[in-house]
């Protein structure tokens, strides 16, 4: 046993030496192919001594708790099977080290303290069983176990391995707008998609870091990146251009490569000069690097979560709550962006200093929409403010343009509305200090054609919009008159209102059924009054538009109800309405739908029906108002008669007209047959009203011809 | 009982933590170890609401639907073939024996008829456009025409519902009301989603408010129908005998009484009750200052058309939409009845052309002279397109087209749309898509995307389950974005 243990302490004596060799050798050794794979057992055996050395420090202290010589041995034997092993591992450790893969930082730590852990196990050898010293240098080591192991540990697993899953993961968020660096916007995503894995200052393979541009320009162990404007001699095209196969070609083949875009973006970058500085926006649209960059650009941005647009600093939620009023809203953009814009609303309850209190999102606000707000020159000094604003809307405001060049100290100003406002030619040229502006919305200003030209000439690189200017060839026909009145039937004392809603029109109106002319029909000026009973035509004239159709009103007066009202014929049966009500309720149908309790119908018999007045009002006139449908062949009453009295059983005929049934048009409407009766004050009146049974010229289909009634108006 | 219901119907997380003091320690715990985690506001961010989740390129949204499906064969998809081959029979090859609707399975011959229209190319980008559409013809370098749209459903309903909600059967919430809860209002004094409809002279098919629902959104998102008439919004005015004054001391009132049964229930919808009658009240000033026609120059009425004046024709709509849009309403909805021709085409659809023509180019045109144009989309659709062959009998001078999902053409302008090009191709038959197919989920994620908001990530939990406007599918068409 003795024996056997002098051995291993010697064994272990000759490692510990030969890694003080590679230590001081470091940089001269090339590993042979064979030893390459006996140190990437490293990660395997080095679980050995972790074990080992923790057992053993246990027993040291749990020393007094057994009894005998044989726990010193084992103690003994315990430090010795440590002390071999750790050297060991400590050795394939080094070997592993000089492939070079690792990163810097993390592997110093991890090697020397691993180093020191191996050398200190040899010394437990020496000092074999004095548990004076045994104790406290066995906690030493545990100490660098738990360091060597923590830092070995990174380099396998990465940082943060153990708590990762706890701690919050911040998108990395790239803002990416105009002014942002080319290396910045396009070729930092293709580094970090496809190569900070393996080269970044934890893992710096081959000695390259590239996660920073100091790094990336140091370079790696086989030198500098690239040669400027020398793409062909640049080590890093050369690595990216290899065969897939070939051991040096970067990305390694299981890896995701660059497409072909972006290995011609960067050998191009290099050819024009390396310039880590250049800004998007210093190349125009057509070079051919700017174009490679917006594709690689908007290729890394396809999580638009992470794409952010402004760098500002987010207001506070308070802030815009408090800002936020029903006559003026004020919000982010998104939720991931800082820019804020804001609308005002109700001119009616505007003040001047809601717009000055947006002063406190003055660095945030990008969008402010004031159209249709009584805003004036004197506000565009508060405006002025805004420094980062992009889009102004001043449409139909009070603005006339004096001082507009104080919005030249608006940079990023892009967009101007303006229509509807007096602006003139003259103030819209002090725009020319808006470097930025991009358009500028001119339509109903009011500013000539001339003028116009003048602008597109002077600031063409402005687009000017002058909207839609009307087509003077082209003339429009009016529409028709409009009709204020809610029903037909008009109450009492109701008058007639037309209307129209384009200024300026005239309106001329007939009562006698004939279409209205220019010259001779009445004009209409003010409501007027109608009969019991009035078809009215009416149409609009207005310079430079065609005359619109006539278009033509029916109304009826809504007069005395009647107590009792009794039917004494039978309805058809397919349309009864509701009985002898239907006659009364103040009810009117549609023109062409019957099946509605609106309508009651006659077509074999006539209608016949009483209506018993107890207070006995004066009336002078009965309306029968009735459809009139050529499609249905529904026509007026061929005759009606009233009767009257104040005993319903003799009741005499008062007045009788027959209706010829003439010609209505083309389209169903509801007519009316007016009758004046002389002026009377009877307790009952019996209306007899018969539907026409012959049409001239033979009815078509044989049915017979309906009356479709909906109301009776006694006046 | 009822109390009881509703308590565990409403109760809310900070309701619950809020009540319920057992468990509070280890609440309060739980915050001092992740300070985050009951902080509201970044789980609203999460799911999506109140804002867009990436810098949008527009802000509104105009969608003038055309009800009924108005035929792409007439309007914007050229198929100089149908006319060379007119009156002879649909190729089985082409057909490839897809289905039809139960109104031309019966027919025993399918005759391809070619449009009778005439078609030209327009602008700088040679849209093809034919003659019923003169006005939007002028305006084609502003469009973007997708000819490969594509949907599931065959019949109108389906198919209508499918466009507005992104699922066949209703009762999903429509597109307007994912923006408004995904976006917010951005003006409080109007709804954040306004419906306005209109009728054509053409054969016509029903819209209902199903198609505006908010579904399981709450009920603040659901569209608001405006009314047809001089008034789009009814009783804005103050009975006789009562002021101002008077109405804001009974809404207060109101919102007192409120506010008690809303922290005795927790029933979102009272809140939502509140917040809409607070609205009402500011819609007494803010809707007359909309619909003053007045203001409106001359001009404005050449450009949409004297019909703009008459209110609840598709024109006045048209404008009204624009005036919305401008005064910060998210989502504008119209829908104009009268496309369906199965028969009569050539009597109908110039007549539905001539209602919407020019207000339709007018709307884009009067947006663009006011800078709106950049951040309002406007698009202009139906919900499927129309078979290449003749419904019913072929004559010299007429004929009709059924519903056909397999391709339709719709278009779209401004709102960060790229201007002046076509997107997808159809065969030359005008049957299938031959390149880049857009399905109608992918066209909601499009609209989406171009508001800022992520498809993916716009989500409402209902019933044990997460629902987008996309439900699980959508690719967002990039190639048409600016």
């Amino acid at each position: 046993m003795e024996r056997l243990k002098k051995i291993v302490a010697d064994t272990v004596l000759v490692v510990q030496i030969l890694i003080a060799f590679i230590l001081v050798f470091e940089s001269y050794i090339q590993v042979p192919l064979i030893l390459q794979a006996f140190g990437r057992l490293h990660p395997l055996l080095l679980h050995l001594p972790i074990g080992l050395l923790l057992i053993t420090t246990v027993l040291i202290f749990a020393h007094r708790y057994f009894k005998g010589h044989s726990m010193d041995d084992l103690i003994s034997f315990m430090l010795h099977l440590t002390a071999f092993t750790a050297s060991f591992t400590t050795l394939m450790g080094l070997l592993l080290s000089l492939e070079g893969s690792f990163g810097t930082e993390q592997l110093f730590l991890h090697k020397w303290l691993g180093v020191a852990l191996s050398f200190l196990c040899w010394m437990l050898l020496a000092v074999k069983t004095n548990a004076k010293v045994l104790r406290p240098l066995s906690i030493v080591g545990v100490v660098l176990l738990v360091f060597t192991g923590h830092f070995g540990a990174n380099l396998t697993h990465g940082e943060d391995f153990v708590l990762g899953p706890l701690q919050k993961i911040e998108p990395r968020v790239r803002i990416i707008t105009d002014s942002t660096a080319l290396f910045t916007a396009a070729i930092e995503p293709i580094l970090e998609s496809k190569c900070y894995s393996c080269h970044n200052s934890s893992k710096a393979k081959g000695n390259l870091i590239l996660t920073s541009l100091d790094d990336i320009l140091e370079g790696g162990k086989n030198g500098a990146l690239w040669k400027t404007k020398d793409a062909a001699h640049s080590l890093m095209m050369e690595r990216l251009s290899l065969p897939l196969e070939d051991k040096e070609h970067m990305p390694p083949k299981d890896k995701a490569q660059l497409t072909e875009d972006e290995i011609q973006f960067i050998s191009l970058w290099i050819d024009e000069g390396t310039d880590t500085n250049k800004k998007l926006n210093e190349l125009t649209e057509d070079d051919t690097l700017k174009q490679l960059a917006s594709a690689i650009i908007s290729r890394y941005e396809t999580d638009e979560k992470n794409k952010q647009l402004y760098a500002f600093k987010f207001p506070s939620k308070e802030t815009v709550t408090k800002l936020n009023t029903p006559h003026r809203t004020v919000f982010q953009i998104a939720g991931n962006e800082p820019a804020v814009k804001a609308d005002f609303y109700l001119r009616q309850s505007y003040q001047k200093k809601y717009l000055e209190e947006l002063g406190e999102v003055k660095e945030q606000l990008i969008f402010l929409n004031l159209s249709n707000m009584p805003v004036e020159d004197s506000d565009l000094k508060t405006i002025t403010q805004f420094k980062n604003l992009e889009v102004l809307n001043l449409n139909n405001t009070q603005i006339t343009g004096k001082g507009f060049q104080q919005l030249a100290s608006l940079s990023k100003l892009r967009s101007l509305s303006l229509s509807g406002t007096k602006v003139s030619r003259e103030v819209l040229l002090d725009l020319k200090d808006c470097k930025n502006l991009k358009e500028v919305f001119l339509w109903n200003t009011g500013i000539s054609e001339e003028a116009l030209n003048d602008l597109s000439k002077e600031l063409g690189y402005i687009y000017w919009d002058f909207g839609y200017i009307p087509d003077s060839e082209e003339v429009l026909k009016l529409n028709v008159p409009l009709l204020k009145n809610r029903t037909s039937v008009l109450n009492p004392d109701e008058k007639v209102l037309l209307k129209h809603n384009l200024p300026g029109t005239t309106m001329r109106y007939t009562l006698d059924g004939t279409d209205p002319d220019s010259i001779e029909s009445p004009v209409f000026k003010e409501p007027f009054v109608i009969g019991n009973y009035a078809l009215i035509k009416t149409k609009a004239f207005k310079d430079g538009w065609l005359t619109s159709d006539v278009v033509e009103f029916i109304f009826f007066r809504k007069g005395f109800r009647p107590d009792t009202t009794v039917l004494l014929s039978v309805a058809d049966e397919r349309f009864e309405g509701e009985g002898a009500i239907t006659l009364v309720d103040e009810n009117k149908g549609l023109p062409d739908f019957y099946r509605h309790p609106a309508w009651i119908a006659f077509r074999e018999n006539d209608l016949v029906a009483t209506f018993a007045f107890e207070r006995k009002p004066t009336i002078r006139n009965v309306t029968l108002s009735y459809a009139r449908n050529p499609s249905q062949i529904c026509l007026p009453p061929a005759e009606m008669q009233v009767w009257g009295g104040n005993d319903p059983e003799r009741l005499q005929l008062i007045a009788k007209v027959n209706t010829p049934h003439g010609n209505g048009p083309g389209t169903a409407r509801i007519e009316g047959v007016s009758m004046d009766i002389p002026p009377s004050n009877f307790g009952y009146y019996k209306l007899v009203a018969k539907p026409v049974r012959k049409i001239p010229g033979g009815n078509p289909k044989k049915r017979g011809i309906w009356l479709m009634v909906d109301e009776v108006f006694f006046n | 009982m009822k109390e009881f219901i509703e308590n565990r119907l409403h109760v809310n997380r900070r309701h619950f933590l809020g009540k319920v003091s057992l468990g509070l320690g280890s609440v309060a715990l739980g915050s001092l170890l992740i300070p985050s985690l009951f902080n509201g506001d970044e789980e609203d961010i999460a799911s999506g609401v109140g804002m867009p989740h990436f810098a949008p390129k527009a802000k509104r949204v105009i969608y003038l639907f055309q009800n009924g499906a108005p035929s792409q064969l007439e309007s914007f998809d050229y198929k100089p073939m149908l006319n060379k081959m007119h009156g002879q029979e649909l190729p089985a090859s082409v057909r490839m024996g897809q289905r039809l609707t139960g109104m031309t399975s019966g027919q025993s011959k399918f005759p391809l008829v070619g449009s009778h229209f005439k078609f030209q190319q327009y602008g700088k980008s040679g849209a093809w456009v034919s003659e019923i559409f003169p006005n939007m013809a002028k305006v084609v370098d502003d469009m973007c025409f997708i000819k490969s749209m594509h949907t599931e459903a065959i019949n109108h309903d389906p198919a209508l519902t499918f466009m507005q909600t992104g699922a066949q059967q209703g009762n999903r919430p429509s597109m307007g009301a994912w923006l408004s809860y995904g976006l917010g209002s951005e003006n409080k004094n109007l709804p954040a989603y306004c419906v306005l409809l209109s009728r054509g002279k053409g054969n016509g098919q029903g819209v209902y408010s199903k198609l505006w629902t908010n579904g399981f959104l709450d009920s603040v998102h659901q569209g608001v129908q405006f009314t047809s008439g001089e008034e789009p919004v009814l009783y804005l005015n103050d009975p006789t005998g009562s002021d101002k004054v008077r109405r804001r001391k009974m809404l207060d009132q109101l919102a007192e009484l409120n506010s008690i049964s809303y922290q005795q229930f927790g029933d979102p919808e009272i809140q939502t009750r509140i917040q809409q009658y607070e609205m009402a009240f500011r819609m007494q000033t803010a809707v007359p200052e909309l619909t003053d026609l007045s203001k409106e120059p001359d001009d404005i009425v050449k450009m949409y058309g004297p019909d703009c004046l008459v209110p609840g024709t598709y024109a006045a709509n048209c404008l009204l939409a624009r005036k919305l849009s401008e005064a910060g309403v998210r989502f504008v909805q119209l829908y104009h009845q009268g496309w369906d021709q199965h028969g009569n085409l050539t009597g109908e659809m110039p007549n539905q052309a001539k209602d919407t023509d020019r207000a339709s180019a007018a709307l884009i045109m009067d947006l663009k002279q006011r800078g709106l144009l950049d951040d309002t989309l406007v698009i202009w659709g139906g919900e499927f397109g129309r078979t290449n062959y003749c419904q019913g009998n072929l004559s010299e001078k007429n004929y009709g087209r059924d519903h056909h999902p397999r391709c339709y053409t719709i278009c779209m302008a401004g709102g960060g749309i790229k201007p002046g090009i076509t997107y997808g191709e159809t065969d030359e038959f005008g049957y299938n898509i031959v390149k880049a197919p857009v399905h109608v989920n992918d066209f909601h994620a499009t609209v989406l995307n171009l508001l800022g908001l992520d498809h993916e990530k716009l989500i409402f939990k209902h019933l044990g389950r997460r629902y987008r406007l996309t439900d699980v599918a959508g690719k967002v068409v990039k190639p048409i974005i600016a």
